[in-house]
């Protein structure tokens, strides 16, 4: 998965612009910070100097941008300190995207998907069921998948999270115990609206359309294990 | 302490996606029990606990009775009088109420003690809350009196406060600090009340709900304390019988509360019965994310000393002339270059210091973060069995330690764990393939003497128990060292 690159001399201490995550997803760039360089790859396609007009923003002085050409961004030595940081930015930039203007949908922090809607209400709060798109895992030695999960989240009268954690557990826990067919049930629906998603991606465009890996069951046939009695097993 | 980044580090190998074949543990109940799969109650009920059965002198029950001490904080009469119930259904047992309930026939014949005095309403002590050491200070006499009888004595607090909420805490932080100073084990009961509904076993009572699982859970945890053993499961290996893993050691750091800069270590040891040998806990200084080779090295020195100088596994590896030992070391982070050489370090030291001529380890690291779905098609409801894992690399596999127990369970879904051996099919490793890994793991996770539920709990009993019992650290709660609690399982 070789990917390019921006490179800028340039660590988060030297950073002029408030929450910085906020700002670049907001003009469309994955960024990490990793020893003293700053990171960034486009989400969008960019003009020709918009990389150096960032950059110039963000430090409130030009600076010099490199670009690079990583062979693989998941292996072991790029991925942990580029690779998951860039790829997160970029879930969270294409699902701030495709549910842009879908009232019916929230995209919290942290890659996550709720439904606009109680799924049980109470006097003055509710709970929304979602997805967590935010369990990345790398898949053979050029690849990435996501491993999705359905979460839930007590939501107030004014669409805040309630931040007693009591009160929001103890709401959650009347609707989030359900077999695993209605949570696939659950979890179906919410990936429909969710996949094919894509995302440019700096030169590369990542592309998610499966969330199963099926595995066939073979037959039940489990060999007893040879249980030793307690008298050879002390003597062992 | 720093789990979420575990999971960045998974990296599935298609080709390695598969089912492995795996041995779901047994639990024994008796030397003699036929069964292969049993569950707590009915392994309890028909054979007794492990340890009032066992025929070796290392396993035996060292004691006849119990003897229980109930507290009520003051002016509570609604504590007070679920707290009479609680006490007459430990007496007399409880009869079902409805289909998900189930009868409990008391603690004495249920758990076969020769010896039970329960109290009676008019002995129950009460205390005012902030004053407990003050009462506590007059029965000294009474618990010591009652362990020259041969019994263990215990105490049951009825009180308001709740694990689920910090309201009230200090009413269970002050029982839990106040008898563990005294080397006696304690077991709250809670009631807790809120506008529609409620916690807590006294609750329960009080409502009329049905408490016959509660209250199995309760006398369960009520022996565990006590220093019975309800059951074992034997830590034998996938591969081959005569391969024993001798000590696991659970480890796990959190930062110390209002210590900048501070981390807590914790290390449980179980020896090859799954019994609780003990625990090491220390608080160390240092910044970053990996522990110093250093600390470590101390570290594992420390726990495998307490173990091997323990009275009841010496018995065992005086008789063997044991001149090798298989550790397994878990964590719930993946084990550091730096962190290994001080396991490798200490590991030397043993070795020599206790004239061994080998030890084997493996270093297996767990995630217990919700990661993986399995949907089992067959299934009726979907649910994926109990130990029903999977390889996904070399080294790590996803396993169902907690599942269902046949393909029409249509309770909750229950996320797998993943566990991976970082130093699978080395030379000096315990473990050679994934599936004596996943064995060994589910082996771990039956340990946990704290539900007669089977198969409900996720992770092995070395992490489980070095969670609680860093979670009293942080309140300073710890048995004094070498006191009989640290032999019991005081913090469940």
């Amino acid at each position: 998965m070789n990917v390019i690159l921006w490179r800028v001399i340039g660590t988060r201490n030297q950073v002029k612009v408030n929450n910085i995550r906020k700002f670049l997803l907001k003009e469309g760039f994955a960024h990490v910070f990793y020893e003293r360089y700053l990171w960034l790859a486009p989400l969008k396609e960019i003009e020709n100097n918009e990389i150096e007009n960032i950059t110039k923003r963000i430090f409130s002085m030009n600076k010099e941008v490199e670009e690079i050409e990583i062979d693989n961004l998941v292996d072991d030595e790029n991925w942990f300190s580029k690779g998951i940081v860039l790829i997160r930015d970029a879930l969270q930039y294409a699902l701030r995207q495709k549910f842009a203007n879908n009232k019916d949908f929230r995209v919290f922090s942290r890659r996550r998907v709720f439904k606009n809607e109680f799924v049980l209400s109470g006097m003055s709060s509710g709970v929304l069921v979602g997805i967590s798109l935010d369990r990345i895992l790398r898949v053979d030695d050029d690849n990435i998948c996501i491993c999705p999960i359905i979460e839930y989240e007590c939501i107030d009268s004014l669409g805040m999270v309630v931040e007693d954690r009591f009160e929001r557990s103890r709401f959650i826990s009347r609707v989030s115990k359900v077999n695993t067919k209605r949570y696939k049930g659950v979890l179906s629906q919410l990936i429909e609206h969710i996949n094919p998603l894509s995302v440019k991606f700096s030169n590369k465009k990542l592309h998610f359309d499966e969330w199963r890996y099926k595995i066939e069951r073979t037959t039940e046939k489990r060999e007893k294990g040879e249980q030793a009695s307690l008298e050879r097993w002390l003597d062992v | 302490m720093f789990s979420n980044r575990e999971i960045n580090r998974i990296k599935l190998k298609l080709n390695l996606i598969k089912k492995l074949d795996v041995k779901v543990p047994k639990l024994v109940f008796s030397p003699t029990q036929q069964e292969e799969d049993i569950s707590p109650i009915l392994g309890i009920r028909r054979y007794g606990p492990y340890d009032s059965n066992a025929s070796v002198d290392a396993l035996k029950r060292d004691f006849k009775g119990a003897e229980i001490f109930a507290f009520c904080p003051k002016g509570d009469d609604r504590v007070f009088s679920s707290l009479s119930r609680l006490l007459e259904f430990l007496e007399n047992g409880y009869g079902r109420k409805s289909d998900y309930d189930t009868n409990f026939g008391g603690f004495r014949d249920e758990f076969k003690l020769e010896i039970l005095n329960i109290p009676t309403p008019d002995e129950i002590i009460t205390y005012e809350v902030g004053r407990l050491s003050e009462v506590l200070s007059e029965y000294k006499e009474a618990f010591n009196e009652a362990s020259e009888r041969g019994n263990r004595p215990i105490a049951i607090i009825g009180g308001l406060s709740h694990r689920s909420t910090s309201a009230r805490r200090e009413q269970y932080v002050e029982a839990k600090r106040e008898f563990t100073l005294i080397d006696v084990p304690s077991q709250y009961a809670s009631y807790y009340e809120l506008e529609e509904s409620g916690y807590g076993i006294l609750y329960q009572i009080l409502r009329d709900k049905p408490v016959g699982y509660p209250m199995w859970n309760f006398a369960l945890n009520l022996y565990g304390k006590i220093g019975g053993i309800a059951w074992i499961v034997q830590q034998s290996l996938y591969d081959t019988i005569k391969k024993i893993m001798d000590l696991s050691i659970g480890i796990r750091f959190g930062r110390l509360r209002g210590q900048r800069g501070y981390v807590f270590g914790q290390a449980t040891v179980l020896d090859r019965f799954g019994r609780l040998v003990g625990t090491i806990g220390r608080a160390y200084k240092f910044s970053g994310m990996v522990v110093p080779t250093r600390i470590m090295r101390d570290f594992i020195i420390q726990a495998i000393q307490k173990a091997l100088n323990d009275p009841r596994v010496k018995d065992i590896y005086n008789r063997d002339k044991k001149k090798y030992l298989n550790i397994a070391f878990h964590r719930l982070n993946y084990f550091h270059p730096q962190e290994v050489l001080g396991i490798q370090e200490g590991l030397d030291y043993i070795l020599k210091k206790m004239n061994l001529e080998k030890i084997n380890y493996s270093l297996i690291f767990l995630i217990s973060k919700r990661t993986f779905v399995v949907f089992d098609e067959v299934a009726e409801f979907n649910n994926p069995k109990y130990g029903l894992s999977f390889s996904i690399n070399e080294n790590t596999a996803i396993i169902h330690t907690a599942g269902a127990r046949s393909d029409k369970d249509k309770g909750p879904l229950k996320y797998p764990i993943v566990a991976s051996c970082q130093n699978l099919g080395e030379k000096n490793s315990v473990l050679q393939n994934l599936e004596g890994l996943c064995s060994h793991i589910l082996d771990v996770s039956a340990l946990h003497w704290q539900t007669v539920i089977p198969s409900s709990v996720r992770l092995p009993a070395t992490l489980e128990f070095a969670r609680r019992i860093a979670n009293f650290a942080a309140y300073n709660i710890q048995p004094s060292q070498g006191s009989l609690l640290e032999k019991t399982l005081w913090f469940v």
